[in-house]
């Protein structure tokens, strides 16, 4: 049976073959790191292309190809890799390539992994807004992951609105 | 609300946030073997809400 590692050797195949520039897990995949565990179905990939997501009508299509090639199938807006649907997003907005570019490399099971770091997906969930994602801000404030002021100034410099208590 | 009953809720606070923090501290191999078992026990109570989406299905992977 495939592991958890073994798609995210995938992932680091992916940006080796140039597919993307780079990529880090977010959403509830990314918070299993720094907080308790969530429920999810699908694992989130951000991806900063070779071709901007404004150059190209079709900016995916490039990684679905070399899923293909690989032998991933394509289910919906998810490659398939080893069970596990895995959606890749596309850098869209300066926050998102933000927490690309600045992810954290963990090493899961001896595989080098790129996770979203904690005060970048409380500010994407911020951002984002919802009362699901609003819980896994709260989430990731409470388990004490989260540097405040770090998280603060990412605020600002992206215009998001957000009261942060200090207690939460 | 008097005060033993203040004192009672807040150390139920207290007890929820100490458990979510040794929740978020166990080993993340640990935590994906959660996250798969809460992916079995959940699916087919959502199956009873709402039509499961073709890629909603838990992860046949080990941790």
């Amino acid at each position: 049976m495939s592991s958890l590692g073994d798609v995210f050797r995938v992932l680091a195949r992916m940006r080796d073959a140039g597919i993307v520039l780079d990529y880090a897990i977010g959403g509830a995949t990314a918070v299993l790191f720094y907080a308790e565990p969530t429920r999810t179905y699908d694992l989130d990939v951000f991806a900063i292309l070779p071709t901007g997501p404004m150059e190209s009508l079709a900016p995916l299509t490039g990684v679905y190809e070399w899923a293909q090639r690989e032998g991933f199938a394509l289910e919906s807006e998810h490659v398939i890799v080893h069970g596990v649907p895995v959606q890749i997003l596309p850098a869209h907005s300066a926050l998102v390539t933000d927490a690309v570019r600045a992810a954290r490399v963990h090493d899961y099971e001896g595989v080098p992994v790129r996770v979203v770091g904690p005060e970048h997906l409380v500010a994407l969930a911020l951002q984002a807004g919802g009362a699901r994602r609003r819980e896994r801000a709260w989430q990731l404030l409470q388990s004490g992951a989260v540097d405040r002021i770090k998280l603060r100034v990412l605020l600002s410099a992206h215009s998001i609105d957000a009261e942060i208590p200090a207690d939460v | 609300m008097s005060e033993s009953r203040r004192t009672n809720v807040d150390a139920l606070h207290n007890q929820k946030r100490e458990w979510h923090q040794a929740q978020a501290r166990l080993p993340l191999k640990e935590k994906v073997r959660i996250l798969l078992e809460l992916q079995a026990q959940d699916l087919p109570l959502i199956a009873r809400h709402r039509r499961l989406r073709s890629w909603e299905r838990p992860w046949p992977i080990s941790p």
